[in-house]
């Protein structure tokens, strides 16, 4: 009986050793030959790319008539996908999908047994931009096949043909209550590539009784960015739920919207602090420089993300912004609003733009050389002015204070750069002891 | 005495017959399950490109955490081939782990980095951080120094500063393809509730062809040992890992490469240091903490063959890294062994950790154990000696059987190795590697199951690489 056994498990891994060995060698000889086929038509069809790449018509198409599936079908088929991809093959390619059947053949797939298939005809639907497809994508919303459906919630979005949109917009309802049956970042960036025209369907959402749903159309509306929508966008940062309220100051934000500027600041102080962490990286995006003061008291908030966009708004504002995050970490008692504005004031090179600027009104290479922060120019970003001002405000300080300080903002390293920079900014208020700014800068600061 | 211990050959030989069937049993229905898996995901990759037109804002972002222990050879071609990554946004953290080479001035001459003051919250306890290098000009790349304690606690410093949702584990000897962020990322942006953790394929990078950090052309290593790996890293991630995909009972995804919901692995606590493999340590954590919080949720394997990284190229090196994988391999399983057979956890607890036990760690000592045994029966006369020899062949065959079989998974799907030449060498390495090199890996892994039982003083053994540009010959054949 045991040998029985073993037998059979003998002949039966030989066969199958053996057949495996068979399927790889067909396998790569069939692939072989299927490559050598479609490399053949490649070459055969690859005028027509060049045709269609130069802005060509192509009057005559009973060529390129071939029979689906066949390497000619599938080498057209590329570069046809390649044709539309450019600016002047585009129209033409478009045509051709449609007049040698490309577009049935992808319609007719929808309906196909096989999901992949299905899937893969919608996502080709879609890049061809088949208008005549839509009501069957449409119909694939519903599709038990959860890549038909992705497929056709990705497609509908690159076609936007707006009777789509109502469609799209009720799955999203479904969508924010089901978080797991349907991607949300698939849908979002179908609705958004309608643009504009999404506000139509998306705006009454926004007096929807579920929150989430209300949160998700700002979201995208924020990111459709139409600065006409701004009054709806205030109106929403008054809403009782916290998340609505924060999506409403980050679309803001997006808007740039100056009128709001007032509302954040206020927002600055909600009890939620995703809203005050929306409402700062807001500010920072609109380079609103009268908030500068609000982010500076901010700085010191109890929660650290929101410290941490507060910095990033500052910094992003610039000018002023950076001044006070240096006076922040030279005069705050809060450790935390310090710390933060070193970390930011660190991450944008301030040192080394400082030094440079130290330089270059000294005309010490020595100090560039020692500090290694290299080109002078790399003080792009910020401006003289604002360098200026800040070396006048390190001037101010004595020189025990003023290293700890540069030592602090080059990260601890550069020693003897740093004891040089001490006496070049000592210099720069002209031997009186601690001055109110230097003689040299006085005259250009702001 | 002596007719016990004929008694207890004889016993243990039904043992050794019993194991050897149900072990490859459950290989054969983890080869069905990922020829099926393997085809779906060939199939669904047609329609992947549809990810490089969705809005690039609802691509969550990424933290690629690299942590560098003397990586002074490889590092900034590492980081380099990690600048051409298609994604849309995405910051790479380099943890620099008490490197005792060059590895930090490489880092810092390269990418001209300056020490900057940066807010450390340890969320998750590290050991201390030195210092923080950045570039204003290149904001998306942070370089961490720290002391000396093991990539589990570089990545967790890393997870510590990361400012993404998702952070992304690579080592530092590996180099990505372009596409690599978007593949993993597929099922997350799919189903961004659900999936929790992803990983990919790695690949054997000797032989083939680097510039810049960049895989040029891919082609087989010339050393033979590098090909044995090649055949084994393909069994292994193709039919073993895509086999337990399918079945939600992945408990190891490659630290070489692999995408974790950052949120969801600080709630578990982060990588653990005290292990020898943190990968699986805190793959099989998460699944504990999810299934404790009743989360529904996935840990997908993707099976795109998107990272590739260097092999060892010499016994002793591989013996070190076969030993440390399966020492954290008997770790893994003791930590969490009241996960064993418990209902609360399902499939993981029934089916992925006794599979892991009985299978794959507990495998190699019986197989190890059965060739005493079995030899031992021969010699005393107790089993017949045609019988002995039938099954030894038989063994063979089946060894052959499944090293031939991810072949061709490997054919159906990647075709990573186009010429002819090249797949007739994988062949004949799928069989040869039956000839000496598994019985000596099964060796090395039944040493470390016993150091694991007896050593208390176990550590991290360091497998020396040799950098990409170093194989000359390697390179001056492509």
């Amino acid at each position: 009986m045991a040998y029985l056994f073993v037998y059979i498990t003998i002949w039966t891994t030989v066969v199958l050793i053996i057949g495996t060995f068979l399927a790889v060698l067909v396998r790569r000889s069939f692939m072989g030959r299927k490559y050598m086929r479609l490399d053949v038509e490649r070459e055969r069809y690859s005028a027509l790319l060049a045709t269609l790449e130069v802005g060509k018509k192509i009057e005559d198409i009973s060529p390129f008539v071939k029979k689906p599936g066949s390497a000619g079908w599938i080498a057209i088929e590329e570069n046809l996908f390649r044709a539309i991809g450019s600016e002047t093959g585009r129209q033409e390619g478009l045509r051709l999908f449609n007049a040698l059947g490309y577009s049935d053949r992808y319609m007719k797939s929808l309906s196909s047994k096989r999901q992949w298939e299905q899937a893969l005809s919608a996502e080709k639907l879609g890049r061809i931009d088949c208008r005549m497809a839509v009501s069957l994508l449409i119909d694939a919303l519903k599709s038990r096949n959860r890549d038909l459906q992705l497929m056709a919630i990705h497609s509908l979005g690159v076609i936007g043909d707006a009777t789509a949109m109502p469609h799209l917009v009720a799955l999203l309802k479904y969508a924010v209550s089901a978080e797991e049956e349907i991607s949300l970042p698939i849908l979002k960036s179908s609705i958004l590539a309608f643009g504009v025209r999404s506000e139509t369907w998306l705006l009454p959402c926004l007096t929807d009784p579920d929150w989430r749903l209300r949160s998700t159309v700002l979201d995208i509306l924020g990111e459709v960015g139409n600065p006409m929508l701004s009054g709806e966008f205030m109106r929403m940062l008054k809403d009782p739920e916290q998340d609505v309220r924060a999506k409403a100051a980050k679309g803001l934000g997006k808007l740039k919207c100056a009128e709001a500027a007032r509302m954040l600041i206020e927002a600055l102080d909600d009890p939620f602090w995703v809203v005050r962490l929306h409402s700062a990286r807001a500010l920072g995006l609109m380079k609103d420089h009268a908030a500068i003061a609000h982010l500076k008291d901010m700085l010191g908030d109890k929660n650290w993300q929101v410290r941490s966009v507060v910095a990033e708004a500052l910094s992003r504002i610039g000018g002023k912004g950076f001044v006070e995050m240096l006076n922040v970490y030279i005069d705050s008692t809060d450790k935390y609003a310090r710390d933060q504005a070193l970390d930011e004031l660190g991450r944008k090179g301030v040192h080394g733009k400082m030094m440079a600027r130290l330089a270059c009104i000294q005309g010490r290479e020595s100090l560039l050389k020692l500090n290694g922060s290299g080109n002078p120019d790399d003080k792009a970003d910020i401006r003289d002015g604002i360098l200026d001002e800040m070396l006048s405000i390190l001037s101010t300080l004595n020189e025990f204070r003023l290293y700890e300080v540069l030592d602090a903002l080059s990260g601890g390293e550069g020693k003897e750069a740093n004891e040089a920079a001490t006496t070049a900014v000592t210099a720069l208020r002209g031997g009186e002891g601690p001055a109110s700014g230097p003689p040299g800068l006085t005259g250009r600061i702001s | 005495m002596e007719t016990v211990l004929i008694k207890f050959i004889y016993y243990f030989n039904y043992v050794v017959l019993g194991y050897y069937f149900a072990a490859n049993g459950i290989y054969l229905v983890l080869l069905v399950l990922a020829s099926g898996m393997i085809i779906n995901h060939l199939s669904r990759l047609e329609y992947g490109r549809y990810q490089t037109s969705i809005h690039p804002l609802v691509a969550p972002p990424i933290s690629i955490i690299i942590a560098a222990y003397n990586e002074e050879s490889n590092i900034v071609d590492s980081i380099g081939s990690l600048q051409h990554l298609n994604y849309p946004d995405y910051e790479v953290i380099v943890v620099n782990d008490g490197s005792t080479d060059k590895t930090l001035k490489r880092l810092i001459e390269g990418y001209g980095l300056t020490r900057t003051n940066v807010i450390y919250r340890e969320t998750i306890q590290t050991a201390r951080v030195f210092g923080f290098y950045l570039n204003p000009e290149t904001p998306n790349l942070i370089v961490v120094d720290k002391g000396h304690a093991g990539k589990a606690d570089s990545l967790n410093v890393g997870i510590n500063i990361s400012r993404a949702p998702y952070f992304c584990s690579v080592d530092a000897d590996s180099i990505l393809e372009d596409s690599a962020l978007m593949r993993l990322m597929r099922p997350i942006v799919e189903s961004p509730e659900l999936v929790r953790a992803t990983g990919g394929i790695v690949r054997i990078v000797n032989g083939s062809l680097i510039v810049g950090g960049r895989l040029k052309k891919i082609q087989l290593p010339s050393d033979a040992l590098s090909r044995l790996q090649v055949v084994e890293y393909i069994r292994s991630f193709l039919f073993g890992r895509a086999g337990l995909s399918k079945l939600n009972s992945l408990l190891v995804i490659s630290g070489t490469f692999s995408m974790f919901h950052k949120r969801s692995v600080q709630e578990a606590g982060g990588y653990l240091t005290n292990t020898v493999t943190e990968d699986m340590e805190l793959v099989v954590r998460l699944h504990k903490h999810l299934i404790d919080k009743g989360a529904r949720y996935k840990i997908n394997f993707v099976p795109d063959p998107i990272c590739w990284t260097e092999a060892p190229k010499d016994l002793n090196m591989l013996k070190k890294q076969r030993r440390r994988w399966h020492l954290g391999l008997a770790e893994s399983i003791f930590t969490y062994r009241k996960m064993l057979f418990n209902p609360r956890y399902g499939r993981v607890g029934f089916f992925a950790l006794p599979y892991q036990l009985f299978v794959e760690l507990l495998g190699p000592v019986i197989e190890i154990a059965g060739y005493f045994v079995v030899t031992a029966s021969f010699f005393l006369g107790i089993v017949n000696k045609q019988f002995f020899m039938l099954f030894l062949f038989m063994a063979l065959l089946v060894g052959i059987f499944f090293s031939t079989a991810a072949v061709l998974l490997e054919e159906i799907s990647y075709r990573r190795y186009p010429r002819l030449k090249d797949l007739l060498i994988l062949l004949g390495f799928g069989i040869l590697e039956n000839f000496g090199y598994r019985q000596l890996l099964a060796l090395w892994r039944t040493e470390a199951v016993l150091r694991f039982l007896f050593d208390k003083e176990r550590e991290w053994e360091v497998v020396k690489k040799q950098g990409f540009d170093t194989p000359a010959g390697d390179v001056k054949q492509a």
